[in-house]
């Protein structure tokens, strides 16, 4: 009885192990380097013995969140796989939300991101219809939207200057304080705590 | 046609100029921007009912109920009085629409801005967008938005407005949010200052939670051709303000802050040469005027005689007025004197009025240093009027007792080089007599009444063949300065406001008004007397620059407002 209860065991514990391998091969395959990174990010938060070469494999962004009262943009740190596309990753980021509780996320309900493409340091940023359609109104939140995302990417020293698109489209918000058809945003330090 | 030419060209030169000044002093036109409207609400607040028995406001949000009593708030008094309800058909729920507050505020303005005096225009005053013709509407009915806040500058713009607001209210996803913030553009001095007037009255008036002044690069800031601002009044997103903002009492407030505000704002229009003392106006006033100089004249600060006489003085050799205490040379006059980069200084008076000491640390400085005294403040005078050594042939005789009218007199006298001799009430001192003859005076002009310059000193001046043919006189200072001003300065484009209760601030600007052609006028502490009044109102639409010397203590904003008055209305 007893003998049956370990072979069991040993048997579960070697499927377990196949289906595990198993897992892992296929997403190598499909997504090698997210799965590869999430790996080393675990690992380098259990351990100090981080090398240079595991850190490589993740990206720290800076990204802008608001402030409950929309008086200032609050920077949250934050680790994702190393990727071509690092402004792409940090609007996604932004969408996603904030992780610390006093931010509060700046995009538009339901946002998607189309991409962004940068050309001679301006980077031209296209959302979906729901950027347009659930845009905040009012002074306080269309700064708090814009610069967290203009910010955000002016970490980035290959843009200086940022353009909002609507499936790419160059369009007008209506409500809207600024002129999204024309304008092109810079930096604002000053609306950063 | 040679002569024709520059007559043509002289005549096309004034015409423009005179048209071109015209608008100057013109009163004010405010252009009011109520935000969004028509099709474009703006910001809309939680859901919320008014139970109409207790009048108490209950918001909807989440399926909770937040219920908050309508006691408490300002009067108490909380109702839609001017703005429509906004019924939502399906849940019978109220909003509030940014676009309702923004104009029933906006149109509560324009009232107090034309009771005001002022000129208004206003981008819409009822429910719509502004529209310029046609352009704007999309195919589909919807307005092209950007087109939408551009005929807002348009219509501010073809009015050429003085100053532009547009009233808006605020919202965020979060309903913590509130308070109040005033928005110019970027990098707009004039902006900066109009929103920071603004912003700091509307929190006066409404006491909310004060978010600031800041700056955005708006459409309606950027388009506009004058100081533009956008206030934000209160968070339509949070029900504590929208609970504000329902009460017609809280938009009046906001309304009258707004005004306050502008008003504020163009008060400060009227430019002020004022240091924190005597010594500093003098030193801001030579900034004012020069780069650098060769000379300088120095003279007491606290007392007036010799520097009265001095501003002819300080013309011929266009040279700033400095002014020290007696003992030590004053620092900021020191520093003033080492950026002009002088190389000379001229000191008035005896070493009773400045000591030696003060002499030796010019020299020290590096300079040469010449100083100009008489026995006593009438022979000082004269022996100024010697160095000036003016071809003119007329002398100023007034009073060596009281300055107000040597210091009305003194910009016409320096512009023309005409000494300014002073008298004791009824004698003709020695001193001023010589001067007389040695300066071949033909014409002399007698400012202060008998009682400052007697009718025997007249009658001298009259058997002594100086000629006495004009006493200037009013029945006091002002009056006196003002009939200065009438008689020797047609149509200035520029005149120097002075108090007429002390003497350095004007003392220091005569030489520098005599550059301009401009009167220096004085006023009285917290009003503007009558005579000065009127001489700036007949000549208001010519003056270009009215300049105040001396801050808020001297010259108060009662005054300055007074001021405005007579130039715009």
């Amino acid at each position: 009885m007893k003998y049956f209860k370990f072979l069991t065991i040993l048997l579960a514990v070697v499927l377990v192990s196949i289906f595990l391998v198993g897992c892992q091969e296929e997403k190598e395959l499909e997504t090698k380097p997210a799965n590869e990174s999430e790996i080393v990010e675990e690992s380098s938060e259990s351990t100090e013995t981080t090398t240079s070469e595991t850190e490589s494999e993740t990206t720290e962004l800076v990204l802008y969140f608001s402030d409950g009262q929309a008086m200032y943009l609050l920077p949250e740190k934050r680790k994702v796989p190393k990727t071509e596309t690092p402004a792409q990753a940090a609007i996604e980021e932004l969408i996603k939300g904030p992780e610390e509780a006093e931010h509060v996320s700046t995009i538009p309900e339901g946002t998607k991101l189309n991409g962004v493409n940068v050309e001679d340091e301006t980077a031209y940023v296209d959302f979906s219809e729901e950027f347009k359609e659930n845009y905040q109104l009012g002074s306080a939140a269309e700064i708090m939207t814009v610069y967290s995302l203009v910010n955000t990417l002016t970490e980035f020293p290959t843009i200086k200057k940022v353009k909002f698109l609507i499936n790419g489209e160059s369009l007008e918000i209506e409500g809207s304080n600024f002129d999204f058809k024309t304008q092109e945003f810079s930096r604002n330090a000053d609306l950063i705590e | 046609m040679k002569l024709f030419k520059p007559a043509f060209v002289a005549i096309t030169a004034a015409t423009i100029f005179f048209v071109l000044c015209a608008t100057v002093f013109a009163a004010p036109l405010i252009c009011i921007d109520p935000g969004h409207g028509g099709k474009d609400s703006g910001a809309r607040s939680p859901d919320f009912k008014i139970d109409p028995s207790t009048n108490e406001i209950t918001f909807i949000s989440d399926g909770t109920t937040n219920t908050a009593s309508a006691a408490g708030y300002i009067d108490g008094e909380i109702n839609f009085t001017g703005l429509p309800n906004r019924i939502d058909s399906t849940t019978g729920n109220l909003k509030l629409w940014e676009s309702d507050a923004n104009l029933d505020i906006s149109l509560r303005l324009r009232d107090l801005v034309r009771n005001g005096g002022y000129n208004i225009c206003i981008t819409r005053n009822k429910d719509c967008s502004v529209n310029t013709p046609a352009a704007d509407i999309n195919k589909d009915g919807s307005i092209n938005r950007t087109d939408e806040l551009l005929a807002r500058c348009v219509v501010a713009n073809n009015a050429n407005a003085t100053i532009f607001v547009s009233v808006h209210n605020n919202a965020y996803t979060t309903q913590t949010a509130h308070g109040t913030e005033t928005y110019h553009y970027p990098g707009s001095t004039s902006g900066a200052l109009l929103a920071t007037y603004i912003q700091d009255e509307l929190i006066k008036q409404v006491s909310t939670y004060d978010r600031g002044v800041k700056s955005a690069s708006f459409t309606v800031l950027n388009g506009t051709n004058m100081p533009a601002v956008l206030v934000e009044g209160a968070f339509i997103s949070n029900p504590d303000e929208v609970k504000l903002l329902l009460s017609p009492t809280f938009r009046q407030k906001m309304a009258q802050g707004v005004f306050n505000g502008i008003d504020k704002y163009l008060l400060t229009t009227l430019p002020r040469i004022a240091g924190s003392d005597r010594y500093e106006t003098a030193v801001y006033i030579s900034k004012e005027g020069w780069d650098s100089a060769s000379t300088v004249i120095l003279a007491k600060g606290d007392d007036f005689p010799d520097a009265l006489a001095g501003a002819p003085l300080a013309y011929k050799y266009d040279a700033p007025m400095l002014l020290t205490g007696s003992s030590s040379l004053n620092s900021k006059t020191s520093d003033e004197i080492k950026r002009l980069k002088a190389t000379r200084c001229i000191i008035l008076g005896g070493t009773g009025a400045i000591s030696d000491t003060v002499k030796s640390e010019l020299e020290g400085m590096g300079l040469s240093v010449k100083r100009i005294a008489g026995n006593n403040r009438f022979e000082t005078a004269s022996e100024i009027a010697k160095e000036v050594d003016s071809s003119s042939q007329t002398a100023i005789i007034t009073s060596g007792l009281n300055f107000p009218d040597a210091l009305s007199i003194s910009s016409y006298a320096t512009k023309n080089q005409i000494p300014i001799l002073l008298v004791p009430k009824d004698e003709v001192t020695a001193d001023v007599k010589l001067v007389l003859s040695t300066l071949e005076i033909t014409r002399t002009i007698i400012v202060g009444g008998t009682g400052a310059v007697s009718q025997d000193i007249e009658n001298w001046l009259t058997d002594n063949n100086y000629n006495p043919e004009k006493r200037i006189s009013g029945a006091n200072r002002f009056e006196t300065s003002a009939l200065i001003a009438g008689e020797y300065f047609f149509a200035p484009t520029c005149a120097y406001v002075a108090t007429g209760a002390d003497f350095p601030d004007a003392l220091s600007a005569a030489c520098f008004a005599a550059k301009k052609n401009a009167p220096i006028v004085l006023v009285e502490k917290d009003s503007l007397p009558t005579d000065i009044s009127s001489y700036i109102r007949d000549y208001a639409s010519g003056l270009e620059e009215v300049i105040l010397l001396g801050g808020n203590v001297p010259i108060t904003d009662d005054v300055v407002r007074e001021i405005c008055a007579a130039l715009y209305f």
